[in-house]
């Protein structure tokens, strides 16, 4: 599913992709390679006030979305559409060193996270991973999935929130630049699993981080 | 003579204590003019009157302009001070000396216990203290409950006024500190925002642009990627977040290494080391690298992984080079020929940590590096 068709799903619709990005010039260079990759660009946007106004009409497979936006940030806007449609797929697209915002888009909800000087063939494989549900974890992303994991184990024991071994040992084996495909050979796995344990990571500290939110909202209610 | 002149809070304590030394000065000249007739020798009274004026003026016009904040002038003061105290010995009768009559100076002697504190903090404020005592019991050549009390009082002064003028000097200084860093912080932000939306996003288009080129573009690409990881890493140190200065985020330290070819990942969160730990593990990744570029093969990638475990740091490096044989590591250490490796482990081992290499054909090396360590 993820070759070269970039057709995906029964009905062999091109994948609808909306793109969020501020920098006009960023902005173009994407869209013309997704149209010219054969995917459907259903709107390319400067800013996450016009994604959200916009993204029910246009009911894009996957939201390419940057990190860095101007008025509500790219963080926001993801945990807006996914509250809206939980089933949305959003790939973030960062610049490195923004590690701290990466983390908080995927607990609220992003599928996944691509490096902005990832090549075209890079993005266009992961935009298609992502319409085909799965996660697009990158080696920097497992790491900070594992380093928050951690985090959680040290100050806020959680049932939730922990990880299997097998899990763990899957997200250092992504850490260390391991593709799932060579994962699964390692471990005489199908890939089908180790994309399940991969997305289970994502989905359990994607929970966690609803269970606290809702914690602290209690927490506010009482208290006020 | 370093001409220095205080500001800000400590300026505003000499002018309290100036005040204090214009209302004292009224009191002691009331009393002289009040008690002339009675003194034995009236004129040494209205001498020490007029040179007591003097003292207030001189010192109030250094302590206003802020020049009085100097020990030379404190200890003068203190000296003319305790002498116009004495001055009551030729003055006042003797019974008068040993009854109930006040010192010449009554109050307005204070005046040097409470800037000696200004200068010297709480033990300066009392030495002066004791030696306005001493003055005080050669006038009354002894000591009564009356001196006794005033001299208590006047340690007191001379004890808390110190401690207290200290405390408000310091918070003054952490408050401008502070301010300091805010600002610093938020010039920072305003960089990190105006760099992010110009230059970054051109050198990244740049990086990406050349992916797909040859020859000169792509070179250019590669140095703008280069170029955009410099400045990225620059932006994300956070000096701030690094209290104790001894101490380093091992994530900032180790994402230097970045490169093309070379992927570096760590958690969001700081990881808080020593700085001489730091520096170990960062130049132990950096002779790995090197050894991957030297035997993995001209296109073997490298990944480098820091987890923060609950007793120990795990930095873990791997390749998908050539590999090793089986066993051409350890007849490697056998024979004693470390070379980079034992050189990667005797840093490790140095810290108190240990290190791992495994490898086999095709599948590339890895290294792995624990170390116990007190995390913050």
């Amino acid at each position: 599913m993820t070759g070269g068709d970039p057709m995906t799903g029964a009905d062999s619709t091109p994948t609808r992709v909306m793109l969020v990005d501020d920098h006009p010039i960023w902005r173009a260079a994407l869209e013309r390679e997704l149209i010219d990759a054969g995917l459907d660009v259903v709107g390319a946007f400067g800013d996450g006030e016009t994604a959200l106004r916009v993204a029910p009409a246009v009911r894009p497979d996957v939201v390419l979305m940057d990190l860095q936006l101007p008025g509500i940030s790219g963080v926001e806007t993801a945990a807006a559409l996914v509250g809206r449609d939980p089933a949305v797929r959003i790939l973030m697209f960062s610049s490195s060193g923004e590690d701290v915002d990466v983390l908080a888009a995927v607990k609220v909800g992003a599928r996944g996270y691509l490096v902005k000087s990832a090549s075209t063939a890079e993005l266009l494989a992961a935009v298609r991973r992502t319409a085909d549900g799965e996660a697009t974890f990158s080696p920097g992303l497992a790491a900070l999935v594992l380093g928050e994991y951690r985090r959680i184990g040290r100050d806020e024991p959680s049932a939730t929130a922990a990880l299997t071994d097998r899990e763990i040992e899957i997200l250092r084996m992504v850490s260390t630049g391991l593709a799932a495909r060579q994962i699964a050979e390692r471990l005489v796995v199908s890939h089908r699993t180790v994309q399940n344990h991969i997305q289970n990571t994502l989905r359990k500290l994607q929970l966690h981080n609803r269970v606290e939110l809702t914690r602290w909202a209690i927490d506010q209610g009482l208290t006020e | 003579v370093h001409d220095v002149r205080v500001t800000g809070v400590l300026l505003s304590l000499w002018r309290a204590a100036t005040l204090f030394r214009i209302i004292t000065l009224g009191v002691g000249l009331y009393l002289i003019e009040r008690w002339h007739t009675l003194y034995a020798h009236p004129w040494v009274a209205y001498g020490t009157g007029a040179a007591m004026i003097a003292v207030t003026a001189a010192i109030g016009w250094l302590a206003v302009t802020g020049r009085a904040h100097r020990p030379a002038v404190v200890l003068a003061d203190f000296g003319v001070t305790m002498l116009l105290t004495l001055a009551s010995i030729p003055a006042q009768p003797a019974h008068q000396r040993h009854g109930k009559m006040p010192t010449l100076t009554t109050l307005w002697a204070a005046g040097p216990v409470i800037e000696a504190a200004f200068i010297g903090a709480w033990a300066a404020g009392v030495l002066v203290a004791l030696g306005q005592f001493g003055a005080a019991m050669i006038v009354r050549d002894g000591y009564d409950g009356h001196t006794v009390v005033s001299g208590v009082l006047l340690l007191v002064t001379g004890a808390v006024v110190g401690y207290l003028s200290q405390l408000v000097v310091r918070a003054e200084r952490d408050l401008a500190a502070a301010a300091a860093a805010h600002a610093a912080l938020t010039e920072r932000e305003r960089l990190t925002r105006s760099i992010h939306d110009g230059v970054l996003q051109v050198l990244g288009l740049v990086h990406r642009a050349g992916r797909d080129a040859d020859g000169l573009w792509a070179d250019l690409g590669t140095v703008a990627g280069e170029q955009e990881a410099a400045l990225r890493g620059l932006l994300r140190s956070r000096p701030d977040t690094v209290a104790d200065p001894g101490q380093l985020d091992l994530a900032d330290a180790l994402i230097t290494q970045r490169r093309d070819g070379v992927t570096v990942s760590v958690p969001a969160e700081p990881v808080l080391v020593d700085a001489a730990v730091a520096g170990e593990l960062t130049a132990a990744v950096r002779e790995a690298l090197a050894n991957v570029v030297r035997h993995a093969g001209p296109h073997a990638c490298a990944w480098v992984l820091l987890e923060r475990l609950d007793d120990q740091l795990q930095v873990t490096i791997r390749d998908n080079g050539a590999g090793l044989a089986p066993g051409r590591l350890e007849a490697a250490e056998r024979e004693g020929r470390l070379g980079v490796a034992g050189s990667i482990r005797g840093r490790i081992v140095a810290l108190g940590g240990a290190a791992t290499i495994t490898s086999s054909p095709g599948q590339g090396t890895t290294v792995e590096l624990a170390l116990p360590v007190a995390i913050r």
